[in-house]
This record gives structure tokens, sequence and C-alpha cells, in this order.
């Protein structure tokens, strides 16, 4: 946000929406430019949620940071745990050496968390356009999932679950089983949200042809996630350019080509059921086995261990006090998630702490090409495109 | 002299000095060889082993901490062989630590640790022979002063023993055998440690077992905020960190890259608990009533405008930062537009810049001292003085091996067991040394063209031992110690020794020692340059009632002149306004007294010995302002605005203005004040810089009190054991002191340190001197 | 003078039978929409949550009541009180229950006020009621949000007041009277209108709903784009007060509906006719919640497109036939 609005004819009047708005999603301002109801021009505002998480990450050690993470898309806090692990361990070189249950154990909280993600956009989305009662069906779903997150790491929105090297404990008993009746459940559940909206004529009017991207746009403006397949575009990480164990899962990629708020909604729909697929397809094959890592440098030892033997007490204070030390290097390593592609850049010179984070956050990105979308339309559609691209401000503002 | 030969470190080609050893080649360049016992500060040890590295052609790994480099050497840093030589002396490290890590101070910037981390170590064969769980044998030292030694968690590097052998030269630590075949780190004696307490075996101990008592279970490594400073006990300029929490200073380290290679003296290290001395002073006071700083201001611009001008005086105690100092002498210059002023400097530096010329006036590093062919320690007790000086000429005598060491002085003292040649001459008796000195560098063809070059006449004193040293040297470093230039004739030996600088002008680099951290900033800010006023005459202007109103910035009259005298000032001063950190005997007797922070709780500059610019930083919050600030309100209040004046430097290095070269003509005519039996010389303890540096637990710890130092004879003579009580008596005055036989002090002659509480030896000698002749008695009783 | 006693006392028991209605309108929205939406509604304040409205007016007249610096003051108290009142007045019209015959012949009639243009004058004062909302935009000094409300607010009665009134057209047409009491009179000797009349008790219920504000046509306020719409600033009391009006117009539109449509308290015998009729007003006000559950809201731009492009030229269309069907006596009237 850097123009200054000039109001050119009597008939034209600027708003701001927000910092502090109902549907803004947190805390974007949005500057409008009005001619009666109809929008002349348009500009997102960011940065009002500013922790400075890419400096603070500069300043404490790789596992410190995970917490954090949390906070970037705390919707979908899972899945942003699992993307800086990731990137953490390809930095140190030890993707690869991920135990098995461990990789589906992250990959079952990750779809779960995709779904959760999903199920808050759907009912935010749907508030904002005025359907009330799909906010609450969302949430009921969600809350399903909110309670097997809690049973998994006790936590119920920041979960820091998914450490450097594994995840942080074993899934509890029962876990499964409960996951079980949740996927059976859960494509009844999206037929009902389909009955609400899919074929309401006052959602198809309200979404149809509204915030319209083309493909060419949506690639040039580098737009991420469900966004671009709302665009015709067959893009996702998990299939080009595989990581974890998604390479032994079968799902497809829900495309729509008429790149409006509808075909976005339709693919988030669509994705919640592949997603659905994924977490069916990984309680059949989850392993047993051990769910961090052993022995490795990077990787605090078992806490008997840290009790018992002198070198393992010694090294975990290396490790906490002065962190990992991760080989001299740069990586960057992008994960999809619910929102988009969330990407860490890490450059390390060899200490502690890596010398600089870049966080790669798809909210920032998507909310960019917002006035593209917007061009023509009127006040009331600004809110309906803010619900089709998800964002949300923890990531946005990092 | 320096060769270039070429070595492959890991099939890479390096041209390196041949001087170097393998280990010090390799980080040079880059490469990483894990050491625990080497450091830079003290050089190779060979406990370690960890450092081996594999040489083609050699059978066995060598150590390249050890092992110099030699042309077309091929070596291997890293190699399964040597992964697992080292692993196997960290099991043997690890098999007899104890599982303590959670309580040891050490925790966290522990080298056990790190090389366990590095090594990723994640078993122990030998893990079976000891239970880390069960009590450890080792010998715990609870009873030593200062330093904590628990032998359990040492790993026997041996860099205690290098350190306080090669970079302090006390060398009272030793691996020493105990029962059965174990060895331990103990003194050499068995006695308590009774040392300078310097603690630079804590500071290079690799795991917790020599730790600092002061610090123990006060905080754990990273929890503290280092705060980098500059040292302002004395005019070293070392640097530090303060490591605080919670607006307290917990300890103080310092880091290998700094000037002073992380070598810190006892004030410096432990005598950091002055910063909350129960005796700082906190308020505004006048007349012993407190007030807040805005009625302060209006009194005393009431005192300063009802005085005249020209009847206020001002004396820094070269203590300041040297913010304070300029603003204190612009004060003066601008707002009271008079020149009485004068600085603390001026008792010892201030007379030999004075008269130092131009051209060999030049502040050097230290570190050039270590480089020096020869040094000549001239005056005074170096240690006791400047301990970075020390640490210098060690390292360059005693480690590097590179520089001789000349030490002329009336006592055998620590830089003789160097292999100084010793020049002894008798107290008071420094200008034989240093006329006949000069005399014979001129005999020499020295200095040829000099003005007054036929004015130099010698002395009985014999120099012949050191002149071929002196003209072998290139490069000689001249220390001249403040104890000469205190004596009543120090501005004869300053001519003396500025003589001596110019006719070995282009070879000597001359060091001045000071005990005032800030001496040469208040030198570099033309303190002394009034012709009237100089600090000497301050009692003079004070009995003839010129001066109506005084103003001691950081200065306490009892830290330079006798009770008597300091009691004259008292009498014939109608205000005295003491700008002062501590309370002291002045703060009692001072009309208005002004709160100035410590150096830890102010940013600003110290300039020390070398000339360099160092900047301290504010580490603890305390609510006073700076001295420089209350003087700008102070002047404001007055009519002038000083506020404009810049107070930073901008340089780095500061350099002094001295006279053109000239020889001078030295009046040798000395007499030593007073009649007695014995010389009695006031001099300096290496605990105390002041008489606040008493204030800190560390020093305080370390020597107590003031203590008479006498030859064996003389004691047996009078009758006098250690810790008796003993009368001096001089000048129609007397002091007395605790009695301390040295075996190195010359028959009849006395020593007491300056500065301590238990007594003021000016008493006895007068201000501005610190040598008379005295008698000395055994007390009868104790202490009064 | 025994008539404006009367009146009077009418005038209470009005205002004090539709307070506590509005109050337990909310309580009884807000359990049915929470049991559409799986959840309980207000259940702590009292059994069944049955204290709640009584708890949040409490509230309501303790809130901080924040005036902003820029608004007109007269204004800005001048709206709160407007906006219930063009409502009430309108209930003013409204019968509560079935008239009775009198000993003495006359008829009594349990609303305030009744003439022989009831409906013309509901209508007048449903239109009036906009004038509240319209200050409210107008003295809220400049906020946008408001100004906004408001404008949607005025745009939005001007283009349904018509339709309201072309759909009650039709009805009028057929009983030839705008007395409330003919019409029932009416439908109790035919069928209900709203057989006679499909198309224009939909048109109707479209308008009535717009006319209220209520989704999906609750643009005025409609929260996720402007804040509160034309309450923005308005606080506590103040707040209520619009909330008041709406309820009321609320009532109003559903009463009108259930006698001009519906038949009013005609109905099968087994129930009395007070029953019939007040069912029917609840079944209105149920489907307003309804709506509410269901429905998302409509842009404004779409609100204005079905009253000028759709429901008007219909409407038009079902008047020309009306009056066509009248003249030729078809038979189905």
């Amino acid at each position: 946000m850097n123009k200054t609005y000039v109001v050119e004819n009597e008939r034209e009047v600027i708003v701001n929406m927000g910092p502090q708005h109902p549907s803004t999603h947190g805390v974007l301002r949005f500057v409008v430019k009005l001619d009666g109801e109809k929008i002349v021009e348009s500009d997102p505002d960011v940065g009002y949620l500013h922790r400075g998480f890419e400096k603070f990450a500069e300043n404490m050690t790789y596992q410190q940071f995970m917490p954090f993470t949390d906070r970037l898309d705390y919707l979908a806090s899972m899945n942003n745990n699992f993307a800086y692990a990731m990137a953490v361990e390809k930095l140190l070189g030890i993707s690869s050496q991920i135990p098995k249950r461990a990789e589906y154990i992250r990959v079952i909280m990750a779809e779960l968390g995709r779904i959760a993600s999903h199920l808050v956009w759907l009912a935010t989305h749907a508030l904002d356009i005025g359907a009330m009662t799909v906010f609450l069906y969302c949430f009921r779903e969600r809350e399903y999932i909110l309670d097997m997150y809690e049973m998994a790491c006790g936590n119920r929105l920041t979960y820091n679950y998914i450490r450097i090297g594994g995840v942080a404990r074993d899934l509890p008993d029962g876990f499964l089983d409960k996951l079980k009746e949740f996927v059976k459940l859960f494509p009844s559940k999206v037929k009902e949200y389909h009955t609400l909206l899919s074929k309401n004529r006052i959602w198809l009017k309200r979404t149809k042809g509204i915030g319209y991207i083309s493909k060419q746009d949506a690639i040039n403006w580098g737009i991420a996630g469900p966004c671009t397949r709302g665009s015709g575009i067959d893009w996702d990480l998990r299939r080009d350019m595989p990581y974890s164990v998604y390479p032994e899962l079968d799902f497809e990629i829900p495309v729509y080509h008429n790149c409006d708020v509808y075909d976005r909604y339709l693919v988030r729909m669509d994705e919640m059921i592949q997603s659905n697929r994924i977490l069916e397809q990984c309680i059949e094959k989850i392993p047993d086995g051990p769910v961090m890592m052993k022995d490795s440098p990077y990787v605090w030892d078992p806490k008997e261990d840290i009790m018992k033997k002198n070198y393992a007490l010694m090294k975990h204070f290396v490790k906490v006090v002065q962190g990992i030390k991760a080989p001299p290097g740069e990586t960057y390593f992008g994960a999809e998630n619910p929102k988009g592609e969330l990407g860490f850049y890490i450059y390390s010179n060899g200490e502690g702490v890596p010398y600089r984070m870049k966080i790669r956050s798809p909210s920032f990105i998507n909310l960019s090409a917002m006035p593209v979308m917007l061009k023509g339309h009127y006040i009331a559609d600004i809110i309906s495109v803010i619900g089709s691209l998800d964002f949300v401000f923890g990531e946005c503002d990092r | 002299m320096e060769k270039k030969v070429k070595i492959k470190i890991n099939g890479k080609e390096f041209e390196v000095d041949s001087e170097k050893s393998i280990l010090q080649a390799a980080r040079e360049n880059g490469i990483y060889i894990p050491a625990i016992c080497y450091s830079d500060r003290f050089g190779a040890i060979g406990a370690c082993r960890i450092c081996a590295v594999e040489i083609a052609g050699m059978k066995k790994p060598m150590l390249s901490c050890a092992a110099k480099v030699k042309d077309g050497m091929e070596v291997t840093t890293n190699s399964p062989a040597l992964d697992q030589l080292r692993r196997e002396i960290i099991y043997e490290w690890d098999t007899f630590h104890p599982l303590q890590c959670g309580v040891c101070d050490k925790s966290g910037e522990c080298e056990l640790q790190n090389i366990n981390y590095e090594f990723n170590i994640t078993e122990n064969p030998k893990e079976a022979q000891t239970d880390p769980l069960s009590i450890p044998q080792g010998t715990i030292h609870y009873e030593w002063k200062i330093i904590h030694h628990d032998a359990n968690l040492c790993i026997q590097c041996r860099r205690c023993v290098a350190v306080c052998d090669k970079v302090v030269n006390f060398g009272i630590l030793a691996l020493v055998k105990k029962d059965g075949d174990r060895k331990e780190i103990d003194t050499k004696d068995g006695k308590p440690l009774d040392c300078e307490f310097c603690g630079q075996c804590v500071s290079v101990c690799p795991t917790g077992a020599m730790s600092s008592k002061l610090f123990k279970y006060k905080a754990r490594a990273w929890e503290m905020e280092k705060v980098p400073t500059t040292c302002g006990f004395c005019s070293s300029g070392c640097q530090m960190d303060l490591n605080v929490k919670n607006n307290e200073i917990l300890r103080v380290t310092s880091e290998e890259y700094t000037p002073n290679m992380a070598n810190l003296c006892n004030l410096g290290r432990f005598n950091y608990s002055v910063s909350k001395s129960d005796r700082l002073i906190k308020d505004y006071s006048l007349n012993s009533k407190t007030l807040n700083q805005e009625a302060m201001l209006l009194e005393l611009s009431q005192i300063l405008k009802n005085t005249p001008k020209e009847k206020i005086f001002g004396i820094s105690g070269a203590r300041e930062t040297h913010e304070d100092n300029l603003a204190f002498k612009m004060f003066f210059n601008n707002t009271l537009s008079n020149n009485n002023i004068d600085s603390l400097s001026s008792t010892h530096i201030g007379k030999l810049y004075k008269y130092l010329p131009q051209s060999v006036n030049t502040l050097y590093d230290f570190s050039d001292i270590s480089d020096a062919n020869l040094i000549i320690c001239f005056g005074g007790d170096i240690a006791n003085e400047m301990p970075r000086i020390d640490w210098s000429i060690t390292r360059g005598a005693k480690l590097l091996k590179t520089s001789k060491v000349i030490s002329a002085y009336w006592k055998d003292t620590k830089i003789d067991t160097l292999g100084s040649i010793p020049l002894r001459y008798e107290p008071g008796r420094e200008l034989d040394f240093l006329t006949s000195f000069a005399f014979a560098l001129k005999s020499e063809g020295y200095g040829a063209g000099l003005d007054g070059l036929d004015s130099l006449t010698g002395s009985e004193f014999d120099v012949s031992s050191i002149m071929e040293e002196v003209k072998k040297a290139s490069n000689i470093a001249f220390i001249v110690c403040q104890e000469a230039l205190e004596r009543s004739n120090g501005e004869e030996i300053a001519k003396a020794v500025s003589n001596i600088a110019l006719l070995l002008k282009d070879k000597i680099k001359v060091y001045a020692s000071s005990k005032y951290n800030n001496a040469f900033g208040a030198l570099y800010n033309n303190y002394g340059s009034s012709n009237e006023f100089s600090i000497q005459r301050l009692l003079e202007f004070a009995k003839e009632g010129k001066i109506e109103t005084l103003i001691l910035l950081n200065a306490d009259l009892f830290s330079f002149l006798s009770d008597n005298e300091a009691k004259i000032v008292r009498d014939s001063v109608k205000n005295i306004v003491l700008f002062d950190t501590f309370e002291s005997k002045t703060s009692l007797i001072a009309n208005a007294i002004v709160p100035v922070p410590f150096f830890t709780s102010q940013s600003g500059t110290f300039i020390n010995a070398e000339g360099r610019v160092n900047k301290i930083n504010k580490a603890i919050e305390c609510n006073v302002p700076c001295a420089w600030e209350f003087l700008f309100k102070l002047s404001t209040n007055l009519g002038y605005n000083l506020s404009s004046a810049k107070l930073q430097l901008k340089d780095k290095k500061i350099t002094l203005n001295g006279p053109a070269d000239k020889i001078y003509t030295i009046n040798t005519n000395s007499s030593v004040k007073g009649d007695g039996e014995f010389v009695f010389i006031a001099n300096y303890s290496k605990f105390r810089t002041s008489v606040y540096s008493g204030y800190g637990e560390g020093a305080k710890l370390a020597q107590s009190q003031s203590v008479l130092h006498i030859s064996k004879e003389d004691a047996q003579r009078i009758g006098l054991n250690d810790g008796d009580i003993a009368n001096i008596e001089a000048n129609g005055a007397s002091i007395a002191l605790p009695v301390k036989i040295d075996e190195q002090m010359p028959k009849s002659v006395l020593a007491a340190q300056l500065w301590f509480e238990n007594t003021n030896p000016y008493n006895i000698t007068g201000g501005f001197n610190n040598l008379v002749r005295a008698n000395l008695t055994k007390a009868q009783g104790g202490l009064k | 003078m025994i008539e404006v006693i009367i009146g009077i006392v009418k005038l209470i028991l009005l205002v004090t039978v539709l307070s506590v209605y509005v109050m337990y309108a909310t309580w009884y929205e807000r359990k049915v929409i929470g049991h559409m939406q799986q959840r309980i509604g207000p259940k702590r304040v009292g059994p069944y949550g049955l204290l709640q409205p009584l708890a949040d007016t409490i509230k309501s007249f303790f809130k901080e009541d924040v005036i902003p610096a820029r608004a007109d003051k007269p204004l800005f108290w001048l709206a709160p009180i407007l906006a219930p009142t063009f409502p009430f007045a309108a209930a003013a019209a409204i019968p509560f229950f079935p008239p009775i015959e009198l000993s003495n012949g006359t008829m009594f009639y349990f609303s305030v006020f009744h003439s022989n243009v009831d409906l013309l004058y509901i209508l007048a004062m449903m239109g009036l009621s906009s004038f509240g909302v319209m200050l409210a935009g107008i003295a809220s000094g400049g906020n946008k949000y408001s100004y906004f409300g408001a404008q949607r607010e005025i745009a939005q009665v001007v283009s349904y007041e018509i339709i309201l009134a072309l759909a009650l057209l039709n009805p009028i047409l057929m009983v030839q009277s705008l007395n409330l009491t003919d019409f029932v009179t009416f439908q109790q000797q035919h069928l209900w209108l709203i057989f006679y009349q499909p198309f224009a008790f939909v048109a109707f219920v479209i308008a009535m709903v717009a006319s209220a504000s209520r989704v999906p046509f609750d643009l005025p306020e409609a929260e996720n784009e402007l804040v509160a719409g034309f309450n923005t600033e308005f606080t506590g009391l103040k707040m209520a007060m619009f909330f008041f009006g709406q309820y009321v117009t609320i009532f109003v539109v559903s009463a009108l509906a259930a006698i001009v449509f519906l038949g009013g308290w005609s109905g099968p015998a087994i129930l009395p006719g007070f029953v019939w009729y007040w069912l029917k007003v609840l079944l209105f006000i149920f489907m307003f919640t309804w709506f509410w559950g269901t429905f998302p809201r409509y842009r404004y731009d779409q609100l204005m497109d079905i009253a000028w492009k759709k429901l008007l030229p219909l409407l038009v269309l079902n008047i020309l036939w009306t009056g066509f069907a009248l003249i030729v006596h078809m038979p189905i009237i």
C-alpha cells in the first residue's frame, strides 16, 4: 500500500475496509475507491499482524522455532510444523532417514489439517456471504478433528507436534479407530454442505463469475494452491514435487477451469474428499516402528538416556542451549499447504541458529492478486473474493 | 626472517610460515581440527591428543598443535582411524565425568559437552567401568579463595597449568600425584591457593572443574546477556563482557579475539560487585540534605554564581569517561572561562608526557611489547601496577621467546623470574640508573647531533650489563612505571626518561603505566596545561585562600593527599563540590555531592595506555544521569549553553602533543624526605586501583588490607612476625600496618600499598610523594 | 370520552404486549435457529433461557452510550426514536384478536385504531419507517458504513414498498375494501386469497422480507460487508431501538400476510379464531427465522434486479389479469 487515492468526482468515495472489519479475516486493511457500490480501485494493505517471525528465527535454535510455525497459518498448524520440519531436515540432509511411521503420522496430521483448514474456510466463506448455518455445520466436523489432535498432542490450536527428525510422540491408543470413524463419516457431511450451497441460487449468484483470474494471470501473480487449481492449472506439490510418503498414496488433484470464486469453492470441496481418501489409505498402510530418529546429532536423545548417560546429557545441553549445528548452506522447501505453497528458505552458516530464514507464505501472495480479481465488481464481492482466497493473517504478515 | 613453506592439508596446498604448527596453519586456512587443550594464549600443551593428525610417512598420528610445519608435508586431518582415535579419547573423559551437567555452572558453554556433541557420541564402551551415578572420589577444594576446583570434573587437559605458568607467570598450579596413581590439578605445594586470583584458570577451563566461587549457582550461561565493555579499573583498557541478568552483573568474561586475548586480572574478572556496592552514591545531597536533581542544579548554580569565577577550581580524578572528562574541562574553560583545572594524571604520566618529545611520545599497542627484542621495565613492579603489561612481557619472554627482559627496580619482582637482567638500585636512586644509561647510550654514539647532548653526565651506576643487549636490539619497549614518576623528583625522572627515549629514538617504544583508567584521556583533553594551577599546588593555593569553591570529579582527596593535607584543604575551601560514584572519606567532608554512574551503568569511552579509544556500554540501569549531562544543565543555568559541544571521539586511537626534540639537563640532587633507619615506599597492590576498587568482593577477598612488606632480617631484628602490627613513623606522623615478611625485600626497605581502607600511607610520605625515611617499631597490643 | 380512554388503554396494552413480544421474539428466533444449526440456543438464564431476553434488555440499558464526536447530535437522538415509532404506528392498526360484537350491537375491535383504510394506513407507516434508518445514516457523522447502510435501506424500501403495495393490490381488487376485517370476512365466505392470488402472495412474502431487512435481503446492516450498516455507531439502548423497530415490522408484515392471504382468524372450527390467527402469524415469524438459517445474502444490485426487472413487470401483469378476471366474472373468483 503506497498509493494515495484522489477522489476525482463527487460520485466517488474512499472506504477503508479494515484493519478492524468483521470479514477481512484478521487484520487486512483494504482501501477501496467506490463509485456508488462499484469498485473503481482497490489496494490491500498488510502488515498489521507483523510479528517479525523471520527475525525471531535468526535468534533461536531450529527446534525453538517450531512453535512459531504454529502461529503462521494457525488454522493448519500441523501443516506448518510439517513444512518447517521438512525444510530443516532437507537442510540437515536427513530427509531420507525419518522413520516410516513418523512419515505416515505426519501425513495423517497434515491431511487432517487440510480438512480442518478447508472446513474453516468454507464456514467463514459461507458466513461472509450470509449463510450462517454452514458455519456451524463445518465447525461441528472440525471439532472432531481437533479432538483427534488433542488426543495426539494435547493441544487444539497450536500443536507443536511434529519434530525435526520425526514426531513428538507416537499416536495414542484408539486414535486410528477414531480416525477410521471420521473417515467413514466425513463424505456424507461434505454432501450436506453441497446440499446447502452448491445448487443454492443465491450462492451461485454470489460466486459464479466473481473474482475472475485467468490462468496466465494466476501464474504471473504466483498464486498457489487451490486458487491456481480453480484457474485450471494442474499443479500440486504433493504430486509434482513429491515429499514424505505422498508418492506411495493414491489421490487425485481436482482442477476446475472457470477461474472464479465458485470454482475455487469446488476445488476445495473436492480436496476435502481427496484428503479423506489419503487418510483412508494411511490407516491401511501405517507401519509400526519408532517415530523419531535415533542417534542423530540433530535430534534429542531419549529422556532415559539423558538421565543416565553423561554423553547424552552433555549432548543434550549443547543441542538445547546452543542449538543443533546445521551444515553451512542454504535450502528451500515448499510444501502443499491448505492455503497453497508454504515455503521455508533457510540459510545456515554452521551455527546453532539460522543466519536467515525467509517464509514464502501463500496467503501473502494470493492476497496480492486481489485487486486483479476485483476489477469492476461490487463492494459485496470483496467479501466473496476474500473468502475464496482463504488467507490467514498470521501467515500473511508473519 | 619468516620463511614460507608449502604444505598439503587434506590434498589442498597452502603456503604458511615455517614457524607455525600444523594446527595454526590449518586454522589460518579455515581447516578445522578439533582441539581441547590448545589456545593461542599459551601455546601447545599436548595433553588432550584430540588434535592428532596423520602425516604422510609417519606411522603414528602426530599432535598437530605441537608439530611444526615442514616443507612438502602432507597432512590428513580426518580419517576413520583418526575419528576412532579421537572417540577413544572422548570415551576416556566421559567414563569418569560425573553426571552433573544439570548443576554445573559450565553447562551450555562447556567444551566437553561441545566435543561430545561434535562427535555425536552415542555409546561408550568404557561406561561399564564406572557408574556415573556414584559419588565421585576426587578432591573438591572448598578451602580455596575465590576459585573453586572440583577435580572430578577435570579432564586433565592442563590448560590451567599452562595459563598460570605461561600467561600469568605465577605457576602455582600443577598436575600432582594423589593417592594411588591418580593425578589431580592442585597447587604445587598442596597448600590452599594463594595467588594473584586473576581467574585465568577459570576462564580457560574447558569443563566446570575450575569455577568462580563468586558466580557459583547464580545463573546459567545462556541466561545472561553479554554486554561488551572496557574494564574501568586501570588504564589497560581490557575488553570484557559483563554478563548481566536481571539488571545485575553476575560475572565477567572475555573473548579470545579481544586485544587482551581474554586475559583479565583479579579486578576485571572478579571485582564486578563494586557496581552494586552499598556505598554507591545514589542521591544528590547538599550539606547532608538530600535533594532532587532540579533543586541540586539550582543550589549548585547559586553557589557557583556567588563564587568569583577565578576562585573556582576543579580536579578530575581521571577515572571518569572521556565524555565526562571533556565536559568538565569545557565547563571550566567555557562556562567559567578559567583554566583552574587539573587531573590526577598530572601526578604521574602527566609529568612524563610534559617532557617526552613529540617524536617519541606515540602511544603503542601492548601487543608490540611481546614482539619487542628487548623489554626494559623501569621504576616499579609492573605486575602490581598493570597486570596486562606484565602478561605482554611474559608472552614475549616466556611463550614466544622473542624478547629479553631488563628489570630496573629496587627489588626482585615477578618479571625477574623470566630470566631478566636485573638492575637493582636503591629506592630513590632511579635517576642514577637513568642518567648512566643515557650517558652510556651517548658514549655508544646514539643520538648524535641532538641539542644539549653534551650536558649528559653519567653516574657510578653500572649499566654495562645491559648495553650489549641494547645494542643488539632493534626494537625496544621501555616501560615507565607509575611508582617512579610519583616520586617527589618525578619531573626529573620524566626528563631523564625523555632523554633516553630521544637517544634511542628509532627503536624505542615508550609505555607508561597508570592505575587511573582514563589518565590518558585526561592528558588528551589537555588537563594540566594551566601555567598557574597544577594539582601539586593545590595545597598551596588552598592555604593562600585562593580557592573558594573546589569541584572534584571522581577525585578522592584522601587518595592522593595525606589526611592532614586533605583536612587543610577542607578547612580553607568554602565549598567542596564532589561528583563521585562511591562514598569515600571525601564524600563525608564535601558540601555538595552529585552522584555519577559507575562505568557499568553508562555508555561512553575510555582512553587506555595504548591510546585506544575504548567503548564502554551500559550494562545495568541506574537512574543517575552521566556527569556530562549534569554539567551541561549546570552550565545552562549559569548562562552558557554547552549542549552543542561534541563529546564523542571519532578517532580509534589518539595522539598526544609533546615538545620538540630536546635533551634535558637533569638535576640529580634529590634528597629523600625525613630521617629514619628505613626507607619507606608507598607503592601499589594489584588488587587496588583506587580506594573504591576495594568495595568489590573479588579484590577484598584477595587482599583485604594494606600490609607492610619487610625483609626477613629486618623483621627478625625488630622481632616482627607475619601478621604483627608495626608502627611506621616519619615526618611526625605514623601509621600502623600488619607485617608481611617478604624475602625479596632488600634490607632496610619497607613498602606498603596505597588505597586500602585500613591506612593511608600518604600520611607519612605526604602527598605527591611516595618515598620517605621512616622509623619502625612494633606496636604494643593490636590495632587501635 | 370513554372511547378516548379505551383508546389510551389499548395503546398502553399494545406497547406493553409488543415490547414483551419483541423480547420473546428474539428468544424464539435464537432457539429456533439454534436447533436448526444443531445447537441449543440460550439456556443459561432461567429455564430454557427464558429470562435471557430480560437479561439482554437490562444489559442494553446499562451499556455505555457512545456518541461520536462528529455525529449530528439531535438526529443521532431522533433516529433511534423514530426507528420503532413508525412500525408501532403501523402495528396500531393490526388486530390482535378477532373483533367481537358487543351486547349493544357495536363491534369491539382489538386494534388501537380501526378505520376503513387500515391497509393504506399500514402501508404509509411502513413507508415512513425507513426514516429512522435514514436519519441514523446521516447522523452518524460521516461514517461511510452507516451511510452505505442507510442508502441501501432507502433504495430497498422504495423498491419493495412498491412491490408490497402492488402485491396487495390484487386482494384489494378482489375484496374491494381497505378494511382488514373485510378481508377476513371475504375469506370466510370464499377461499383464502392465497389460492386466488398465489403469485401475489409469493411477491408479498419476498417484499415483506425485504422491507423488514431480513436474510436474504439484510443488506442495510450486512455485517460482513458494512460492519453493522446504519447502526455501526449506535450503542446500548439506541441500538436496541433499531432492533425493536425491526421486530415490530416483522410482526406487522406477518400479521398482514396472515390476514390478507391466509384468512386471518378464519379456519376450521376445531380451534377458536384467534388461535388460528396467531398460529398463522407465528408461522410467518418462523419463516423469517428459517430463511435466516438457510439463505446466503443477495448482492445489492441483484436485489434491485429482482424488484424492478422481475417482480414489478410480473405484478403489473398480475393486476391486469385480476382486473380482467373480475370484469369477466371468471368463475374461479
